[in-house]
């Protein structure tokens, strides 16, 4: 893998049965806002030897009809949400800040964990996004120095902190340290 | 590539391994570390799909309802 300008990854890997479930749901929730791919699916996506049950997404808010629409695609399309039927109520924990997942119908694991970005931090998640470009198509990631200080330096669970030296090892001739300290100021005093 | 080293504990075990698998990353062709990882995240999301965990079993391991 390489970067191929200062915000695009270039990735030439196998593609596995993770990476489809991920860019298949993609495809559905860009057609009704932008996203923003974070923590540990990230990390997964770019070598880590591990697997995830969830994947977690940033979305830019979103109103009611458009949330209906696009719940209407995912429905058609055989996912379901695991928080609620209703589109009103789902929209509504959305709203509140709260997680909605969804995964494909009667299945429960893997899901995407969605969130509407409410906080400064999660909404600046946007303005330095990276792609990720692969056999499937592009994705949307966080910029490798957030998420290195969010695992690090908030999360900081064993596998989080595993998670954030996978990324800072595989692009340490690429990684702003700065902007990791920077960051890591920002989410102390979040 | 530098050999694994063996850590003193669990913990250190797995940052030095984390630590080999990202230079093996880093110094392979992504076909090559795709290839090896595939073979664990395939099978995890084999076992998902066998998973008899109800959406609310799941949610409640979670807690993110009681």
């Amino acid at each position: 893998m390489e970067f191929i300008n200062k915000n695009t990854i270039k990735l030439d890997k196998e593609i596995n049965e993770l990476d489809k479930f991920v860019f298949k749901f993609i495809r559905f929730l860009e057609k009704y806002t932008d996203y923003v791919v974070i923590s540990g699916y990230v990390s997964i996506l770019l070598g880590r030897s591990r697997s995830t049950e969830d994947i977690d997404v940033f979305i830019k808010e979103i109103d009611f009809e458009a949330f209906s629409r696009f719940y209407d695609e995912l429905k058609g399309n055989g996912y379901w949400c695991l928080n609620a039927e209703e589109a009103h109520e789902i929209y509504n924990y959305l709203s509140q800040g709260l997680a909605a997942r969804f995964a494909l119908e009667n299945e429960t694991i893997p899901n995407f964990e969605v969130k509407f970005a409410k906080k400064p931090l999660d909404k600046a998640s946007f303005e330095d996004r990276i792609i990720v470009a692969t056999q499937l198509g592009n994705v949307y990631i966080s910029s490798l120095e957030r998420q290195i200080a969010f695992k690090k330096y908030y999360l900081k669970s064993d596998k989080d902190i595993e998670d954030a030296e996978h990324i800072e090892s595989l692009f340490k001739d690429n990684i702003d340290k700065e902007k990791i300290n920077k960051y890591k100021k920002l989410l102390v005093m979040q | 590539m530098k050999y694994l080293k063996p850590g003193k504990d669990n913990k250190e075990e797995r940052m030095n391994f984390v630590e080999y698998w990202a230079e093996y990353v880093r110094t392979h062709p992504d076909k090559d570390w795709s290839r090896q990882q595939n073979v664990l995240i395939n099978s995890l999301m084999q076992n998902a799909k066998n998973s008899k965990l109800t959406k609310e079993e799941y949610l409640r391991i979670k807690g993110e309802i009681k």
